[in-house]
């Protein structure tokens, strides 16, 4: 042990064959009688030897760092993977289904239309599409007066908030140029109301659909292509409606229309 | 996303140490490795360190232009692997039942196969005891392994001449000398007394 000690500072040397003669003949003749000091040389010439290959070493810090790495990651079994796969699958299947089957329900109206009106009566798909039911519309003036006086708030002129934001807007489609009506129209009761546009670069179906203030449609006129179009608001009841004009897929135009 | 990449490919990219080679061989590879230790008794850190010194062995044997790779590296590492699992059983039996038997057998039987596992092993113990050294250490040694001359070191590491970065050279060869002799794991491979 007292060998090792004091010859501690001479294997490195020895390994790097910097030692002299005689104190290289003095290392060895302690180690032929000490195995810790042989065994200090040996591993001292093996770490010598390890350490000569910089690309080893580099190859050896790469395959423990990517088994650190990868040993961190949650590894999912394939059998889970395959699950997912076949779930995801069948849930866009279904929400195709329901797209078609819905599209084919209401045939003659773009089921992409954007609607900025919510309805509360029929929501669409999921929220995501506005929905037109030609079912849910009153088919005759007298139900549509109905329909209207039976949902109306107290105030049937109390402005809806959101509708109230979007009476003005006006697309900058250059294919239909709305003349009538005005933004907010007022008008009495048992009263035309005329809706006229003109057409840019050639015919394009307009509709129209005037809504009440809750949101409700009572009048939907699809896909007409005459240039002006009355409203006979005869049997309509009193209270504020919010109209909009649209050119196929695009919005043109909306506004309010306060019926007294 | 895995690809996947060409025996020659995998060759390539493991004599060069490219990463992203090292981590599909780990990934597509190493379960196999994994159920080959774990099948005879061997936990999940046996299974990486027999991952490691099969790809070091396979590496040292890449790099002898003697040697050719005449299976696919799949192939090549399961075998590689599973001698080095069996011999590591063999060697942990020996000691643990007939410890007075085992010099003798190990010099009787000291083949090419268990001088590259042992190197390898060797290799490893001398890894996980380099990263423990203090900081000075390993950037000393980290100098010296890249063969930086001594006036370069001595330089960089603002050390008064080159005699000086030779006796910090010793003294750090020294601290990681002790530190494999210490590690209980050095008595059951190394060769020594």
């Amino acid at each position: 042990m007292n060998d090792f000690l004091t010859n501690s500072h001479l294997i490195g040397k020895f390994t790097d064959k910097e030692l002299t003669k005689n104190e290289e003949t003095r290392l060895l003749s302690q180690a032929s009688h000490n195995p810790l000091l042989r065994n200090e040389l040996r591993l001292d010439r093996d770490i010598t030897e390890l350490i000569a290959d910089y690309d080893r070493i580099q190859l050896s810090e790469t395959i423990l760092r990517t088994i650190k790495n990868e040993r961190t990651k949650v590894v999912i079994p394939v059998y889970l993977k395959v699950a997912a796969s076949v779930i995801i699958l069948m849930a866009l299947t279904a929400l195709t289904g329901l797209f078609i089957n819905y599209a084919k329900q209401n045939s003659g109206y773009s089921v992409t239309t954007y609607n900025p009106l919510p309805n509360p009566q029929s929501k669409g798909l999921l929220g995501f599409l506005q929905g037109y039911r030609k079912s849910d519309l009153p088919s005759t003036p007298l139900k549509r007066k109905e329909l209207v006086q039976n949902n109306m708030y107290n105030d049937p002129y109390t402005p809806r908030p959101e509708y109230e934001f979007l009476v003005g807007t006006v697309t900058r489609d250059i294919s239909v140029f709305v003349i009538s009506p005005l933004p907010r129209v007022k008008c009495k009761c048992d009263s035309l109301l005329q809706f006229s546009w003109r057409w840019l670069s050639g015919p394009v179906p307009v509709s129209i659909e005037i809504t009440d203030n809750h949101g409700r449609i009572v009048l939907n006129n699809m896909q007409m292509m005459d240039i002006s179009y009355v409203l006979n608001t005869k049997h309509w009841a009193r209270g504020l409606y919010y109209y909009k004009i649209t050119a196929g897929d695009e919005l043109l135009t909306m506004g309010s229309i306060s019926i007294y | 996303m895995i690809l996947l990449y060409s025996n020659d490919w995998l060759v390539k990219g493991l004599m060069e140490g490219k990463e992203s080679c090292i981590k599909f061989i780990y990934r597509e590879y190493f379960p196999m490795v994994r159920s080959i230790v774990s099948n005879h008794n061997g936990n999940l850190a046996d299974a990486e360190d027999i991952f490691h010194d099969a790809l070091i062995i396979i590496f040292n044997r890449l790099k002898n232009k003697q040697f050719t790779l005449k299976s696919s590296l799949k192939t090549y590492l399961f075998s590689v692997c599973r001698n080095l699992w069996r011999r590591r059983l063999e060697r942990k039996y020996r000691l643990l039942y007939a410890t007075d038997s085992y010099v003798n057998e190990l010099e009787g039987c000291y083949t090419q196969e268990t001088m590259e596992e042992e190197y390898a092993e060797k290799f490893r113990l001398y890894k996980k005891h380099f990263v423990e050294l203090p900081e000075f250490c390993r950037a000393l040694l980290t100098y010296y392994i890249r063969k930086t001359p001594l006036q370069d070191i001595a330089r960089i590491m603002n050390y008064k001449d080159t005699e000086y970065v030779k006796a910090r050279k010793y003294y750090c060869k020294n601290l990681l000398r002790k530190k494999i002799l210490n590690d209980p794991e050095c008595n059951q491979f190394m060769n020594y007394e």
